[in-house]
C-alpha cells in the first residue's frame, strides 16, 4: 500500500493522538506535532530512504493499520458458545468463504468514497485468519454518521453572512457514509465470541444495538452455513454487575462515574485529572461518606497504565456504558462495553482480561453465596 | 513550620500587597480575600481553581477587572499565591492539561494542536482557558 | 442570561485596556530562557512608558526619582519583582529580578540635560552595577526628554556613544542598532568590561516634551 494511503487510512480513523504517536514512536517512526508535521516528517524521512528502509516503513505503518483496525475504539459484546459448536466450527472452517465485493478486493485500504456511496447497507465479510484456538472474522460495512461543524459567515456571500453574523455561532450537522471494520473473533480455548464493534464510542446507543443485532443475525447465518446446522447466539454475557465490582476495588482509576443515591438524586461525575481517580476524590468521598456509601453505580468508565516498554506506555479505557433504569429493572442487562484509547491488541487484550477477572470475580461470589 | 511562623508568613505577605497597593485600594482587599481563601482550604483539595471558582471564593465582591487585575498579581514572581495552567476543553466538553512548550509553539505557528486529535485548531485563543492552583507562598503557608 | 466570563487567551486581549500588562500575562508565565524574559519585559515597559507618554503634563515636575518609582510600581502589580535602589555595586535605578533563577535586568534612568551626563549613566549601568555574565549581559537605559525632538535627541546620543567608542584608549568595540519595536529606541552592544561578554543595552527615551501652542 503506498505511502500517502497508509497514513490516510490511519488519519481518518480519528485515533487520539496519544495513541497515534505512542504506536509510531514504538515502531521507531519519527513523529512531530500533530498530524500535519508527522506526515511531512514520515515522508521527507521516506523519500531520502534507501528501498530495503523504505520497505521496513510501509511495513511498520501497516502493521500498526491492522493492529489499529483490530483494537481501537471499539465497542465489544460477548457470548457463550456451545463447545460442540466451537469445535465444528473450527472443524469445517474450510467452508468459509469470503464473497466478492469492493470491501474484498481492497482490505485492508478503504473503498473509494464513490464506491461507498454504491454499495448496498449489508454486512460484508472482508477477511479472516485463523489459528488452532482462535480465528478472527473481519467484517466491512457501510454506516451513515453525523459531523458536526462550525460554519463561518465568511464562507457565504454577504447576503448570507448579514444573517449570519446575528449568531455567535452557527453549527452545520453532516451526514456521511463511512466505512466500518467490524471483529468478530471465535474462542476455541474460552468457547466464546466476541463481537467488536468498529467506532464505538462515536455511535449513540440505540444505532449500537441496531448495528451488533445486524452482525449478530449475519453471524448466526454464517457460521449455521460453516457447521451445516442452524446456529443461534445466546443472548450476549450482562455486563452490569462488573459495574459494581469494579467501583468496589481498587483497581485502575476511575474517571467517569454515574450513581444515584437512596436520597434521591442522580450524580454524573468525570474526573479530569489524568492521575487521580474518581473513589479518592475529597468531593466524591465526602459526599459517598453521608450516605453511608450506598450508591448505586449505574455508569462508570475506568483506565489503567499499560506499560509497552520502559519509555512507552498507554492509557487504555473500560466504559461500562449503563443507563439509570438498568437500576430499576428486573430483566436489565448492559450487553457492551466500549474500549478505547488501545494503540495494539496487547492493550485490548489487557482491557478484556481485566473485564473477564471481574465477571470471574462476580460468578464465584455467586456460587459462593448458593 | 510552626503557628508563629506561618503567621509571620502571613503578615509578610499582607505587607507586601500593602507596599504594592496601598492599605485602602480595592487592590488590597481583592488581594487579601483570595489569599486568605486558599489559606483557609486543604491544598489537596485545590486542583482546579477557575476564575468563576476564585469570584465565588470571594463572594463575588469584585468586578471582573479587579478579580483579573489581582489574579495577574498574584501569579507573578514577587507574591507567587496562585500558580497560572493552561488547559483546552473542546466541542465535547473533554479538557486536555497543556504544557508550556504547546502554547509557546501555538504562539509561533498561530495555531494549536489538538492534544487529542493532533489536528490544528483554529481559533485556538478562545479555546485555551486558565486555570489556577495554590502557588508556593500558598504552600509555604500551610507546612 | 448572563453568561460567565471564560478566562482564555482571548479574554486576555479583550480586558488588556482595563488591566495594565494582561496582554502579556500568559507570556510572562511561559518565559523559559533568560532572553525570553527580556524581552517580555521589555514589552511591558514599553507599555508602562507609552502610557506615561501619554500625560506628560503630569510629569513636567517630577524628579528622576519619581518616575522611575511610577515605573517600578507599574512592573510590581503585573508582578515583577522589580526595585529602586536595591545595592548591587551601587543604588540602582531599576532592578528586575527572576526568582528563583539569577536572572537579572538593571537599568539605568536619566532626565537628559547633556550627552556626557548620559555617559555617565552608561558607565554606572556597565562598570558598576552590571557583571556583563550570561544571565545579567541585558540592561536598558531609560531616557527622560523634556525637550522637543526626541528622534533628534537620541540619534545624538547614538552618535555619541560612537564616537567615544572610537576614541577609547581601551576600545569596548560598541555598535548600535535599530530596534523593531520602536523607532526612537536603539540597541548598543558592546565587550563588557568585567565579564569580556557582549552586554546588550536598549536605550529607551520617554517622551515628556509638554509645550502646547494652544495658550487659551
Amino acid at each position: 500500500m503506498p505511502l500517502q494511503t497508509l497514513l490516510n487510512n490511519l488519519r481518518n480513523r480519528n485515533i487520539p493522538w496519544p495513541v497515534m504517536s505512542t504506536s509510531f514512536k514504538y515502531h521507531g517512526l519519527t513523529i512531530g506535532r500533530g498530524w500535519d508535521v508527522t506526515v511531512a516528517k514520515l515522508k521527507e524521512t521516506f523519500e531520502s530512504s534507501s528501498p530495503e528502509d523504505q520497505q521496513k516503513q510501509l511495513s511498520s505503518l501497516s502493521a500498526i493499520y491492522k493492529e489499529i483496525l483490530l483494537s481501537c475504539e471499539k465497542s465489544a459484546r460477548f457470548f457463550t458458545v456451545d463447545e460442540n459448536i466451537v469445535s465444528q466450527f473450527f472443524n469445517k472452517i474450510d467452508n468459509l468463504v469470503i464473497p466478492d465485493s469492493p470491501f474484498k478486493s481492497d482490505y485492508p485500504n478503504l473503498i473509494s468514497e464513490d464506491e461507498l456511496n454504491d454499495i448496498d447497507l449489508n454486512i460484508y465479510l472482508t477477511s479472516f485468519s485463523s489459528t488452532s484456538n482462535k480465528a478472527t472474522l473481519i467484517f466491512c460495512s457501510k454506516r451513515l454518521t453525523q459531523e458536526r461543524i462550525d460554519i463561518k459567515a465568511t464562507q457565504f456571500e454577504q447576503s448570507v453572512q448579514d444573517i449570519l453574523n446575528d449568531f455567535s455561532e452557527v453549527i452545520g450537522i453532516k451526514n456521511h457514509n463511512r466505512q466500518h471494520f467490524d471483529i468478530v473473533v471465535i474462542d476455541k480455548t474460552s468457547n466464546g465470541i466476541e463481537i467488536r464493534l468498529d467506532y464505538g464510542k462515536s455511535i449513540p446507543s440505540n444505532d449500537r444495538e441496531a448495528s451488533f443485532r445486524h452482525i449478530q443475525n449475519y453471524l448466526q447465518e454464517l457460521i449455521s452455513e460453516v457447521i451445516e446446522t442452524e446456529f443461534i447466539l445466546s443472548p450476549p454475557i450482562d455486563l452490569f454487575p462488573v459495574i459494581n465490582s469494579l467501583y468496589h476495588s481498587d483497581d485502575g482509576r476511575i474517571c467517569e462515574l454515574a450513581f444515584t443515591t437512596e436520597t434521591g438524586s442522580i450524580k454524573h461525575e468525570k474526573m479530569r485529572r489524568r492521575d487521580e481517580c474518581l473513589r479518592s476524590e475529597a468531593y466524591h468521598k465526602g459526599g459517598s461518606a453521608a450516605v453511608d456509601g450506598n450508591l448505586s453505580v449505574y455508569k462508570i468508565a475506568a483506565t489503567w497504565e499499560y506499560t509497552i516498554n520502559d519509555k512507552l506506555s498507554t492509557q487504555p479505557e473500560l466504559l461500562l456504558p449503563g443507563v439509570v433504569r438498568m437500576l430499576s429493572q428486573t430483566n436489565t442487562s448492559l450487553n457492551d462495553v466500549i474500549i478505547s484509547n488501545c494503540a495494539s491488541l496487547n492493550d485490548y487484550s489487557f482491557i478484556t482480561g481485566k473485564l473477564e477477572g471481574f465477571l470471574e470475580q462476580n460468578e464465584s461470589n455467586e456460587s459462593t453465596e448458593t | 513550620m510552626n503557628q508563629m511562623n506561618q503567621q509571620k508568613l502571613k503578615d509578610n505577605i499582607y505587607l507586601h500587597f500593602e507596599k504594592d497597593w496601598g492599605k485602602q485600594s480595592t487592590q488590597f482587599s481583592t488581594c487579601v480575600e483570595i489569599f486568605d481563601y486558599l489559606s483557609s482550604r486543604p491544598v489537596s483539595q485545590l486542583k482546579h481553581l477557575t476564575l468563576g471558582s476564585l469570584k465565588n471564593a470571594v463572594k463575588n465582591h469584585y468586578s471582573d477587572i479587579d478579580m483579573l487585575t489581582a489574579i495577574q498579581y498574584l501569579c507573578g514572581d514577587a507574591i507567587p499565591v496562585l500558580s497560572l495552567h493552561f488547559e483546552f476543553i473542546d466541542d465535547n466538553d473533554q479538557s486536555f492539561d497543556l504544557g508550556n512548550h504547546e502554547i509557546i509553539e501555538a504562539k509561533k505557528e498561530g495555531k494549536l494542536v489538538h492534544p487529542g486529535t493532533g489536528e490544528y485548531i483554529e481559533n485556538y485563543e478562545e479555546k485555551v482557558l486558565m486555570y489556577f492552583t495554590p502557588g508556593i507562598l500558598v504552600k509555604k503557608a500551610h507546612n | 442570561m448572563h453568561q460567565e466570563l471564560k478566562l482564555s487567551l482571548e479574554t486576555l486581549k479583550k480586558f488588556s485596556d482595563d488591566v495594565p500588562g494582561l496582554g502579556n500575562f500568559a507570556n510572562r508565565a511561559l518565559v523559559s530562557d533568560y532572553e525570553g524574559f527580556v524581552s517580555i519585559l521589555y514589552n511591558d515597559i514599553d507599555l508602562i512608558v507609552s502610557k506615561i507618554e501619554q500625560n506628560p503634563e503630569l510629569y513636567k515636575n517630577d524628579s528622576e526619582d519619581r518616575i522611575t518609582i511610577d515605573i517600578i510600581n507599574q512592573l510590581c502589580a503585573m508582578g515583577y519583582v522589580a526595585s529602586h535602589e536595591k545595592k548591587i555595586g551601587g543604588h540602582t535605578d531599576m532592578l528586575v529580578e527572576k526568582p528563583p533563577k539569577t536572572w537579572l535586568w538593571i537599568g539605568e534612568a536619566k532626565i537628559h540635560s547633556s550627552y556626557p551626563y548620559l555617559f555617565k549613566g552608561f558607565r554606572q549601568l556597565t562598570t558598576r552595577y552590571t557583571s556583563g555574565t550570561n544571565d545579567t549581559n541585558q540592561g536598558g537605559m531609560l531616557i527622560y526628554i523634556r525637550q522637543a525632538n526626541t528622534q533628534n535627541i537620541m540619534n545624538k546620543w547614538r552618535d555619541y556613544l560612537n564616537k567615544i567608542n572610537l576614541r577609547a584608549s581601551t576600545p569596548f568595540n560598541l555598535n548600535t542598532s535599530p530596534c523593531n519595536q520602536n523607532p526612537l529606541s536603539f540597541y548598543s552592544i558592546h565587550i563588557h568590561q568585567r565579564s569580556g561578554l557582549p552586554f546588550t543595552t536598549r536605550h529607551i527615551p520617554l517622551v515628556l516634551h509638554f509645550n502646547p501652542e494652544d495658550n487659551s
